[in-house]
């Protein structure tokens, strides 16, 4: 009976698409006259009607019960898709793509509010915390990618000008240098690099 | 390296090769070009997945002409992950890079062994890393307290090296009230070689502002089990130091006002740190202006800049400017200035896209001698085409 429900709400959201190009266009369960709204993803559900039969995965797990010019998707949205889409989910498809371009086509709109330009300071702080969730968008290695980039591309974590006066921090707190760097760090510079002490 | 660029190129999985190059015309004198070439693969099968990436540098500073910063093929088995090469590897305090094997079980289970290095080893030409075999046991484990969320950690950690054996006990905390109140505490110790502890707290004492202590003693530099390892704050700060600060932090929707400052103390010495940040949103951009400072007996600097970041359609360009006021470095008074800049374009879809961005930076030290620096980066990705369609 269960599964018998899931295929039929399967084929209701087959029925409700079968056109990710447009996704405004009114699914066919939908009464003439009814508001339709624009997807703010690039979706498409005919694609997506066999997976989401067999993996239990029914209309209310993306819609709310408000109507549907007002609610066009559940805060929930992003569990659902990343459910398979970053494999969180066991044994979920492998054939679902797991870049964040897939569905978020302007990768700044992923960017979290929090993340201004006062960040490069702030994050050392958020980062530390046990409940952080930087691990949510962020490999481990993504650290390292951008501290030791050092050159073209790179997302310095200290303000400009650092580079002249960090030596006073470093004699005032030497363990927020500990974080990312050795000794040998300084010895880098100071001693192969013929920079002053 | 050769051989994960060949197959990327011929690879119909998601993959992603990077190239970044820039150079420095001089730097007091040191003329210096590096580059980058970073490539990634990634497959999954059935409950496995395999990413074998590698990065190999290369720096006209220092006798090595090129060195391999990541190479490694990482496999997972639910929630077993094993890391195999030149990998980054997470212990208590955070990253380090490893030449070896790690194996994680879980968020809370590690074990590793091999050799820990330095990206600095590719300027400097001194080998300073160290063999090590090490286990970590953590535990994390959320509650609700006192009406609020409490997450909280425990974990020991041991680790043997070329010269000593070092063990560590780690313990966080950290309570959330509904209102935005947190309440974080940090203690490491290691009974030999002394004790790091960090606490913060932060109260909102309206809509959006908050105010918050913080106060850190710092005795235990990172474990190392090697001497060839050591930490800054080893010869800078033996008998370790501690830190206070007040903070407070406004956040509107028109943008946001953190100040912090506080004295830092050792045994024989007293100073001060500060800093300012304020952010706001112009139109299409962030802009931030920052304002930082420290003093200890007569030396001290004290200065700040303004940052600014905006996209528009595929370009993202970023911006910052510094400038300090230096007090008695060296023995004399002086200013120190950068500017800095950033273009990407990136034309991202979900079979793949390309990125260029270019990066000029430049300025005067506090000895008034002036630098420059210019690079660009190019990043290409590419998805299996099949992997569109279920």
């Amino acid at each position: 009976m269960r599964w018998s429900l899931l295929v039929l709400l399967g084929s209701l959201l087959a029925g409700a698409a079968g056109d990710g190009d447009a996704p405004e266009a009114r699914p066919a369960w939908m009464p003439a006259g009814e508001p339709t709204v624009a997807s703010p993803l690039p979706f498409d559900h005919g694609e997506h009607r066999g997976i989401f039969a067999s993996a239990g995965i029914v209309c209310l797990d993306c819609h709310g019960f408000a109507p549907l010019a007002q609610a066009p998707a559940a805060p929930a949205l992003g569990e659902t898709c990343h459910g398979c889409h970053l494999q969180e989910l066991p044994g979920a498809p492998r054939a679902a793509p797991r870049t964040c371009a897939t569905c978020h086509t302007v990768p700044a709109e992923l960017r979290p509010q929090s993340h201004a330009v006062a960040w490069l300071t702030e994050h050392a702080l958020e980062a530390r915390a046990p409940a952080a969730t930087c691990r949510d968008c962020h490999d481990t290695s993504e650290c390292l990618d951008c501290h030791d980039r050092r050159g073209a591309g790179s997302t310095s974590p200290h303000p400009p000008a650092f580079r002249a006066v960090h030596g006073l921090d470093a004699q005032m707190d030497p363990a927020s240098c500990t974080s990312c760097h050795a000794a040998a760090t300084c010895e880098a510079c100071h001693t192969a690099g013929g920079m002053t002490p | 390296m050769i051989w994960l660029l060949a197959t990327a190129l011929a690879y119909e999985g998601e993959h992603e090769v990077r190239l970044a190059v820039d150079a420095l015309p001089g730097t007091l004198g040191e003329p210096l070009t590096r580059g980058a070439l970073g490539i990634t693969l990634h497959d999954e099968g059935d409950g496995v997945t395999v990413d074998a990436s590698g990065t190999l540098r290369g720096s006209t500073l220092g006798e090595s002409a090129l060195a391999l910063e990541r190479m490694q093929v990482s496999g997972g088995w639910g929630a077993a992950r094993l890391h195999l090469g030149r990998h980054v590897h997470l212990d208590l305090r955070g990253a380090e890079r490893l030449d070896g094997l790690s194996v994680d079980v879980g968020d809370g289970t590690s074990a590793w062994a091999g050799r820990l290095w330095f990206p600095e080893e590719l300027d400097l030409d001194h080998p300073a890393g160290t063999t090590v075999l090490g286990a970590q046991v953590r535990g994390l484990a959320s509650g609700v307290v006192l009406g609020g969320r409490l997450h909280g950690g425990a974990g020991a950690e041991l680790r043997a090296g070329e010269a000593d054996v070092a063990g560590r006990l780690w313990g966080a905390a950290e309570l959330r009230g509904a209102r935005g109140a947190a309440f974080s505490a940090l203690v490491e110790g290691d009974p030999v070689a002394g004790l790091r502890a960090d606490t913060r707290l932060s109260l909102p004492v309206a809509r959006r502002l908050d105010l918050g202590l913080s106060g850190r003693w710092e005795d235990l530099p990172r474990a190392t089990a090697s001497p060839a390892w050591e930490a800054p704050q080893t010869w800078l700060a033996e008998d370790g130091y501690g830190v206070l600060a007040a903070r407070a932090a406004w956040r509107g929707d028109e943008g946001s006002v953190v100040v912090e400052a506080g004295p830092v103390f050792t045994a024989d010495d007293t100073g001060a740190l500060g800093r300012l940040d304020l952010a706001t949103t112009l139109g299409p951009c962030d802009v931030g202006v920052f304002g930082r400072g420290a003093w200890t007996g007569r030396q001290g600097y004290l200065g700040g800049g303004l940052g600014a970041s905006g996209a528009a359609g595929v370009l993202t360009l970023d911006g910052d400017a510094g400038l300090f006021r230096v007090r008695h470095l060296d023995q004399r008074d002086s200013w120190a200035g950068e500017l800095r800049a950033r273009a990407l374009g990136d034309v991202s879809g979900p079979e793949g896209g390309l990125a260029v961005g270019l990066e000029a930076a430049a300025g005067a030290d506090r000895l008034l001698l002036p630098w420059a620096r210019a690079g660009v980066v190019v990043t290409a990705r590419s998805t299996r085409s099949d992997e569109g369609s279920p």
